[in-house]
Parts: C-alpha cells; structure tokens; sequence
C-alpha cells in the first residue's frame, strides 16, 4: 500500500548550514521524523550556493518518512545581490537605493524560472523587473 | 546549552520574499513559514533588548506591513528523541551491525556497535555512514591511529578501535555530538583508546595518523584535503563520505592534486564515499 501524505511544512534556510537548532529540530522533532538526515542532506544539496537563503518544502509521510523540495532563493535576495545594496528602499517611489541591468533580470528570471508562474522568460523577467521596482531598485537597459 | 529567541511576526504571505530579504541582514538561523505568519529563530546570544522593534522597522521600510504575534525563547534539547525512541538496528554487512542500546540483545554480530542516538549524526540509517563502515572494515590496520572528523555518535572513532586501531580521536563542534560520543564510547567499552573533544575543524591542528575518517559535506572536505593529506602518514588512508555522487570529480580533484591516489569508491543511492591513498613519498 501506498504511504500517505500527511503533511507539508516550509522553512527557509542557510545554504549549507542547517543544523538541529530551530527552526529544523522542533519541525522535524513534533513530527516524530529524522531531523538529522533531513539535516545532512541539505547540506549536502545546497552547498554549492554558499550563504544564500533558500526555502524548503518538507513533505512528511505516514511511515514518518519524509522528502523536501529545494526552491529557489527569494527574488529580492537575488535583487539585493545583483545591485549590491544591503535593503530595499523604503519609499521606492522617490528614493531609488540601486540599479540592476537587464541582463541581472534574465539570469534572476532563470533562477527563478522553475518556482514563477509564468510561461515564458519574457513573463518572467517583467515579474522580476517589478519586483526590483518596488524596492527602489532601478532597471537600466 | 544555548537558548533560541523565536519571533513570529504577521506578514501577508506575498510579501514573504522581501520579508525574507529583510532578515538577511540579520543573524537568523532560519525561519518557519505558516499562514500570513513567519517564525524566525536566533541564537540569543545574538539578541539585544529592543531587536523585536527594530526588525519591524526594518520590515516597514521595505514596505512589509508586519506586527509580531509572540516573542519566546526556547531551550536547546533533544529534538530528535521522538524519531530516536523508534531506531532499528542497522545490520550494515555480516560482521558490522549498528544497534541502539535497548535492542542490544536482538542482534548477534562479530563487530557489534552500541549506538544510541542523541540528536547526533552516526547511527547507520544514513546511506554515508554504512559505507564508511565498509571502508574502515577493509583498510583499518591493526595498531593504527586514526581521526574521525565529524565524529557525531562517535561510530567511527569505535569502530576503528573494534577493527584493531591502537587509539582513535574524535572530534566534532556539535555540543550534542561530544555528549553522545563519549556515552558511546563508554558503551562499548573503548573509553581508553578513544578520545573525544569539541574543537571547531577550522581551529583544529589535525595530529600525525595513520587514517582519517571525514562524513562531512563536500564545502567542507574540499578546503581541508590539504590538512587531511598532511596528517596522515606517507601510504596512509584518507576516508571521505557526505559527498552526493554528482559532486565526487570535484571532491577527488584536490586529493588527487596532492598526490593521493584512489583506493576505493563506494555509492549507495545517491551517495557515495571515497577512499584515496597518501603519496609514499
């Protein structure tokens, strides 16, 4: 018979860097699931992007089994980066605190690509260039 | 034991991204997402009195409209003992058998490792550390000192003794590690070849060896394969696991640049682990 879902949780984590404190221990701990593997492979399938923050979907199963979904780091994280600021602004209207290219959109547009709904790159890189928008963050070309 | 500040703050959920963007700069460990309501967990070493508002701050200068729910700290604890009360026993080949110590007596096995877990990595249900057992079965020498790098449970470092090492050094950073390693140890009765201590990889002077073990991750075998080579002897072993099998090219890369050869490679699903032989000369 086939095992049945019983659930999902999201959390956001450090590439690389989960350990059992919260909120991965208490998730996986309440759940009566194996935190540590969760943990370990992780790790070992975010550790090439270093630092970034990505969510996770954790699916968790009648058998206390469970699997989990990568996503890709947050649009405004990759904004940040690209413009090299520290924070959006907070009047993006009048104040612009950066500016990215647009080449920066279409590499955060196939980042992103799999996790927007859009169906085309074009969709994709408006989507991102609105975002940079209402941060204050100029798009330039 | 280290206390966690948890602070769960209402966010529309499509402001979730920035949001995210915000706590960036900020020591978050991570964050638990709900329904319009976002959990961010700290080290409270990290927290000063008045951070609550000043995150909320930052949240509505990027345009978050945000307002906490609850701010409560909770202590480090066990985690995991829910899913540890429910261990099997790992038989990881005809000699090897990984066991919790309740269930001790149901398992009969020539190398037979008592292993209760607490909230520690080692107990042979992860594919990475059963085929390093394998590894250390066929390359352990009698006499031999040997490091375990991540020690965990502590399931290397005695296995090593069990398979005839004169001593094994186990270390982790993990506080939890350290605690259930030397429970570990003094379960199976190697306490006097066995040495365990918390040290940080990166502040540890690796000591003259004849093996080492490392189930690590690849971001952390790679920077230190040149540590690794020169703590073990000329014709020595090196262990490595952690590693998914996409990553192994680039794992071998630096151990082969330094001279090593590879001895062995095992995969088991989508992991794999490597043996490579320090340069004789």
């Amino acid at each position: 018979m086939a095992k049945k879902v019983m659930g999902t949780f999201k959390l956001q984590l450090k590439a690389g860097e989960a350990t059992m404190a919260p909120p991965v221990g208490p998730a996986f701990g309440q759940r009566g699931l194996a935190g540590m593997e969760f943990v370990k492979q992780f790790n070992a399938r975010s550790a090439k992007q270093p630092g970034m923050i990505l969510p996770v979907l954790v699916t968790f199963y009648s058998d206390k089994s469970f699997t989990f979904e990568i996503k890709s780091p947050p649009a405004p994280v990759l904004l940040i980066k690209a413009a090299k600021i520290e924070k959006g602004s907070a009047e993006p209207n009048r104040t612009k605190v950066g500016t990215v290219k647009r080449s920066d959109l279409e590499e955060i547009a196939k980042i992103k690509m799999a996790d927007l709904n859009c169906m085309t790159m074009e969709a994709a890189v408006s989507m991102i260039a609105g975002t940079a928008r209402s941060m204050g963050i100029v798009v330039e070309g | 034991m280290t206390r966690y500040v948890l602070l769960s703050i209402a966010i529309p959920e499509e402001q979730f991204e920035v949001a995210t963007a915000v706590f960036s700069l900020w020591p978050v460990i991570g964050v638990e997402e709900a329904v319009d309501e976002l959990t961010i967990c700290l080290d409270q070493k990290d927290w000063h009195d008045g951070d609550e508002a000043a995150i909320v701050a930052d949240l509505e200068a990027a345009g978050v409209r945000a307002h906490i729910t609850k701010l409560g700290t909770e202590e480090d604890q066990n985690w995991n003992a829910e899913w540890e009360k429910s261990v099997d026993p790992v038989i990881v080949n005809e000699r090897i058998a990984i066991v919790p110590e309740w269930r001790a007596d149901e398992v009969d096995a020539p190398l037979k490792l008592i292993i209760t877990p607490k909230m520690s990595f080692g107990t042979g249900h992860h594919a990475t550390t059963r085929m390093m057992c394998r590894l250390m079965e066929k390359y352990v020498q009698k006499d031999d000192r040997w490091i375990d790098v991540g020690t965990g449970t502590g399931v290397l470092a005695i296995l090593a003794i069990k398979l005839g090492a004169a001593s094994a050094w186990g270390f982790d950073n993990n506080e939890w590690s350290i605690l259930n390693a030397r429970e570990n140890v003094v379960r199976n009765n190697v306490e006097e070849k066995v040495t365990i201590d918390q040290l940080e990889l990166q502040e540890t002077t690796l000591t003259p060896c004849d093996g080492l073990a490392a189930n690590l991750y690849r971001h952390l075998v790679i920077p230190y394969a040149p540590a690794f080579v020169r703590s073990v002897k000329p014709g020595g072993v090196i262990l490595v696991s952690g590693i998914l099998k996409y990553d192994a090219d680039e794992v071998e890369a630096p151990f082969l640049a330094l001279g090593c050869t590879v001895l062995d490679a095992l995969q088991e699903s989508e992991w794999c682990a490597i043996a490579f032989r320090t340069p004789t000369a």
